[in-house]
């Protein structure tokens, strides 16, 4: 199982990354032509998975939305890594000093905020589009990984190797920088995985009620909004966008925990 | 005891004051001015002036911050900008749907998600454990506004056993009321319950795997035994964390889809209030769920306390 | 008539053979030794005997417990054996109990259980209980949770469970391996005295060859999952059949080759009324602070070429020294002083000069590196001096000092025993040549075997080295065989110091005199190797 969720993870992934990849030198037809005559058709020869009410290929905008997605969701991660994991570093070496409190405690605070509603503010006061909702999306990013970092560093401070880095002279930035982040690496690329996953869906949510990616770039829950109407009388409308998305999030879920499982010793152990 | 609580009540007044600065703060520094963008493009510079000075935004932001906070504190939200109406009614009337809704689903969450992290963690390994976790990655992975499209055009319009929106008022029947919150919170608690049961499945296989449970067995207890009187109240606390993260998330996080089911709740309040540059109900509004949420992870705190004699003594 | 038999029991994890064969016969009121040292397979016996081997393990052969196949029952019938007819002792107290339930309850809802009395009547037995065990006032330890009582008065507790019921048999694993030597003292005699009162049969499964020779009747010797030679203790000690048995008591009872050093006037380490204190959790929100004193007040010095041990139990304030020693740890009064400079403010060419080895030998290693760049780390603090350079050749020499191979060096850590993984880390600390190390409980972790070659090793290393050294650790043994000098340490005060010789044969404190007589002595015995 454990394998096989590794293999699965991968295989999904890397399904929607190529259609993410290929979108940018090809797709089947031209989705800022509108073809009205073509409208609503269900999946046939010509357009595999249908036409929407304006008569795109769906194809096509599943393939664009893709792109989306993951660009908002890996640069929403990345806000969230390159500030966050410092931070939790920083926190971790003046354990329980004040800049370790206020660390901690500005990170308890944005956890309280409801995050979907902040997102929604965030984007709604300052604007609709892809840029607000990556930093909407990143600034919820920042405490994950700083909470995570943190506690990882503060177990391996402990450790007599690090002690013996100290008794080497090293400063503490640089035990973090040589000693500290190599080794909780696997954690963050494992929660960075379940992050970019999160990403997706809080994205797909965002740009459903209109506050996310703007039109005429597709976007899945643009294209899921454009469904709702339509829904029960051309139901392949929401069900294709829908399963575009389990598809990149179940394969991103399964793929975290199959590199979780892969990189931690401690499970790789008990399976021998 | 006593002390852990007071440390905690403190710890929590003092998040709530940094969080309605913050709130207060985004909201000013957010372009848009409410008056101007009430009247409209062509709106003369005098009368935007007269609205901005009836609203209350002409003074300087310093009292208008303490007008607000010492008015919420006494129960008073203010006024609403488009609706001119006392915001604190609003958001009572608004809340006899979210808060029910975010209960509702929080009960089918846990009554799904114990039972099977308890099953999956007794089957490790096994293929009923497989099959439950295979379920449950396909329970995060399904967005809740698409499962909610799904649940309405199944249900809804196809076998016509629910409507597809709207929700009945109280007046009418507790049943009918529920009735109509039964589909949203189905859509709401699939994902929360997905992220429950595998919370309570590796909460208990932890716990399973420490020293006093062996010990526990060594006296003569069976494996069933060992997991009812030791295993499960240990594990009890990770997942009772989850559990206040997740009503908080239910209470807020409902936006969606009380947008999808036409809901008259918080969340559709504050989104139609953040459209309209309605500026106090947003403030007020997200006041009130950050209150929610530290306040639930208040109690949980004290919970914990309660459940874990460790904490219990420590000063 | 024997109560346990076990007759040819075997056992595989996956293709892994960690039990190959094991017999053995235990009598009512006789108590068995396992000994041998990390995975030989002692703690998988005892496991085996009450059937809580882990899932994956596949067993055959027999195990009779009062004429009854133990491994052809089912577990419904097992949970009635097990608590009831055989009690079990694990070594880790602190972990051993439920956190949140009270000891009180966790001792009666054994006898629950097991019989047909109600709560109210388990109550009182379990008074009895704690009382027998010697927790007392019991009405009042009853009600407290284990985190409020000490790890010797939880392996009470623990004790208390296994002899609830008046088993015919206790299993007892490693029962105060964790403990301090004082505590273990107390509650070997506990054991004993509860095995003779109710006539208990033991299989006491230990390393430790002096616990083993004080406790048991019998004596089983294992080595690779099978039991090497099997006798009556007195017959044991007289006449050791197997080379493995003579092995493991000649390491056992290893004494040092101390060279003969020079000790000269300058002093290398001053310390001068320490004191260390941490701040504790506050009791009231607006109270002041309380502190906690680590170390109190104290001062001792290391001469150049002095070998000077530190010996005190858990919770004596000896890490915190230490760790103040090498600089990474905040001094509240007092100061220490490297080669007359402040460690705090010390120079890195100062700090060079004391060099610190640890006590685990998996934790002392960053995984991520190589063994090369492990061991020349300590570079680091003289990274422009003309001693950093030819610094490949230096990492080639010092792994052959410590008795490993210079392409040991391209390897990674996880590739080493816990032995090797020493010697390593003693190569960390030597390679910039310091004048004084730190050795801290450094062979505390080590099988007897491996701790002899690694004491000798230290010994000779310092002579070729010239060096000083601390050694800290709560073995007595070890500090017997290793040091001139040393300092007895208890509550962050150092209550004795002088020649160890002295010390350990006529000890002036009285704590020192408690300490001596706990820790188990092996008996004499002829060894013909």
């Amino acid at each position: 199982m454990r394998s096989g969720s590794l293999i699965f993870g991968v295989l999904l992934s890397a399904l929607v990354v190529i259609a993410a990849g290929l979108s940018f030198l090809w797709v089947p037809f031209d989705i800022t032509q509108l073809s009205i005559p073509d409208k609503l058709q269900t999946p046939n020869k010509l357009h595999w998975l249908g036409t929407d009410h304006f008569g795109r290929d769906i194809l096509s905008m599943v393939m664009i939305g893709a792109r989306t997605s993951l660009a908002v969701a890996l640069l929403a991660v990345g806000i969230g890594f390159f500030i966050g994991v410092p931070l939790g570093l920083v926190a971790a070496t003046r354990k329980n000093s004040i800049i370790d409190e206020v660390i901690m405690r500005t990170n308890d605070l944005i956890f309280a905020f409801p995050s979907l509603v902040i997102a929604i503010l965030i984007t709604a006061l300052f604007g609709a589009g892809a840029m607000n909702a990556i930093i909407a999306i990143g600034i919820f990013n920042i405490p994950v990984f700083a909470r995570v970092s943190r506690g990882a560093a503060l177990s391996l401070w402990q450790k007599e190797f690090i002690l013996a880095a100290r008794v080497s002279g090293k400063s503490d930035l640089r035990i973090s920088a040589e000693h500290i982040f190599p080794n909780i690496a696997n954690l963050l690329i494992v929660q960075g995985t379940i992050q970019f996953s999160l990403g997706i869906l809080a994205e797909a949510g965002l740009s459903y009620v209109g506050l996310g990616t703007q039109p005429p770039i597709p976007s899945w829950g643009r294209m899921l909004a454009d469904a709702q109407t339509m829904v029960s009388f051309a139901p392949h409308l929401a069900i294709i966008p829908g399963t575009a998305i389990i598809i990149t999030v179940l394969g991103l879920n399964l793929l975290g925990d199959g590199l979780r499982d892969l990189l931690d010793p401690r499970v790789r152990k008990s399976r021998e | 005891m006593l002390r852990y609580i007071l440390k905690r009540a403190i710890s929590l007044i003092i998040s709530l004051c940094l969080a309605s600065i913050i709130i207060f703060a985004v909201v000013e520094i957010a372009p848009g001015d409410p008056a101007s963008f009430m009247l409209g493009i062509n709106a003369q510079e005098d009368t935007i002036a007269a609205l901005r000075a009836e609203l209350g935004l002409d003074q300087d932001k310093l009292s208008r911050y303490f007008t607000w906070v010492t008015g919420m504190i006494q129960g008073d939200f203010g006024t609403s900008y488009t609706y001119r109406s006392p915001v604190a009614e609003m958001v009572t009337e608004r809340i006899w749907v979210s808060l029910p809704l975010a209960l509702y689903a929080l009960l089918i969450s846990t009554l799904i998600a114990f039972p099977a992290g308890i099953y999956a963690a007794t089957q490790r390994g096994k293929s009923g454990d497989l099959v439950v976790m295979g379920a449950t990655q396909f329970g995060i992975a399904i967005p809740n506004f698409w499962f909610a499209m799904i649940l309405v055009v199944i249900f809804a319009l196809k076998l016509r056993w629910f409507s597809a929106g709207g929700f009945v008022e109280w007046e009418n029947g507790i049943f009918k009321s529920m009735k109509s919150l039964t589909l949203p919170a189905i859509a709401l608690a699939l994902p929360q319950a997905s992220i429950l049961s595998r919370v309570m499945r590796s909460a208990l296989i932890e716990t399973l795997s420490e020293d006093y449970i062996r010990t526990a067995r060594a006296k003569g207890f069976g494996k069933r035994a060992v997991i009812w009187r030791h295993a499960l109240r240990n594990a009890l606390i990770p997942v009772l964390t989850i559990i206040g993260l997740q009503f908080s998330f239910l209470m807020a996080g409902a936006i969606i889809i009380e947008q999808v089911f036409f809901l008259p709740g918080l969340g559709r309040l504050v989104f139609q209030a953040i459209t309209q540059r309605d500026l106090i109900v947003v403030e007020s509004v997200v006041m009130l769920l950050v209150f929610a949420v530290i306040t639930v992870n208040f109690i949980v705190d004290v919970t914990y306390a309660v459940a874990d004699p460790r904490l219990r003594r420590r000063v | 008539m024997s109560i346990l038999s076990v007759e040819n029991l075997r056992l595989k994890i996956g293709t892994e053979n960690i039990l190959g064969g094991i017999s053995f016969r235990l009598d009512q009121g006789r108590i068995l030794a396992i000994t041998g040292e990390s995975g030989s397979g002692k703690s998988m016996t005892a496991l085996s005997v009450i059937q809580l081997q882990p899932k994956n393990a596949k067993l055959e052969g027999e195990i009779f417990f009062d004429d009854q196949e133990i491994t052809k029952k089912d577990e419904f019938e097992l949970c009635k054996v097990r608590g009831a007819k055989i009690g079990m002792i694990f070594q880790e107290p602190m972990t051993a109990l439920n956190p949140v339930k009270t000891v009180g309850d966790q001792i009666s809802e054994t006898i629950i259980l097991h019989s047909t009395k109600n709560k109210k009547s388990a109550d009182k037995e379990t008074l009895k209980i704690l009382e027998r065990v010697g927790l007392s006032p019991a009405a009042e330890v009853k009600k407290r949770y284990p985190h409020e009582l000490s790890g010797g008065q939880r392996q009470r507790v623990v004790i208390g469970i296994a002899i609830a019921l008046k088993p015919s048999i206790i299993i007892a694993d490693e029962p105060t391996t964790a403990l301090d030597v004082t505590t273990q003292a107390q509650i070997l005699v506990l054991l004993k005295k509860l095995v003779t009162e109710d006539n208990i049969a033991m299989v006491l499964i230990t390393h430790d060859l002096a616990v083993v020779a004080d406790m048991a009747d019998e004596i089983a010797v294992m080595q690779n999952g099978v039991i090497v030679e099997i006798d009556e203790t007195d017959n044991l000690f007289q006449n050791m059949k197997h080379q493995y048995t003579r092995s493991l008591f000649a390491a056992s009872g290893h004494s040092v080759n101390l060279p003969v050093t020079e000790v000269n006037s300058d002093s290398l380490l001053t310390v001068n009324n320490v004191t260390c204190r941490y701040r504790l959790a506050r009791t009231k929100i607006f109270s002041k602070s309380d502190y906690f004193t680590a170390v109190s007040n104290v001062s001792f010095d290391i001469k150049n070429g002095e070998r000077v041990g530190l010996v005190g139990e858990s919770g004596c304030g000896k890490s915190t020294l230490t760790r103040a020693i090498l600089g990474l740890e905040p001094i509240y009064k007092g100061e220490i002083n490297v080669d007359n400079q402040n460690i705090l403010k010390a120079t890195s060419r100062t700090r060079k000069n004391i060099q610190v080895v640890f006590q685990d030998p998996y934790g002392s290693f960053n995984p991520r590196h190589k063994v090369s760049t492990l061991i020349k780390e300590p570079f680091y603090l003289i990274k422009d001096s003309p001693e950093s350079k030819n610094i490949e050749s230096k990492i080639d020499k010092v792994l052959e000092d410590v008795g490993l191979s210079a392409t040991d060096k391209n390897k990674y850590i996880h590739e080493f025993s816990g032995g090797q993984r020493q010697r390593i880390a003693i190569a960390r600390a030597l390679i910039i040549k310091p004048k004084l190390v730190i050795f801290d409980e450094a062979v505390s972790a080590l099988d007897v075997t491996v701790r002899a070659q690694i004491l000798d090793l230290i010994a000779e290393l310092a002579a070729e080295y010239g060096l000083s050294y601390l050694f800290i650790s709560h073995d007595l043994s070890v500090i017997r065989s290793i040091t001139d000098r040393c300092l007895v340490m208890k509550d962050g005060k150092i209550i004795e110091q002088g020649s160890t010789k002295k010390i350990l044969e006529q000890p002036q404190n009285s704590y020192t005199q408690t300490l001596i007589n706990a820790a188990p002595k092996l008996p004499n015995f002829q060894l013909e190797l």
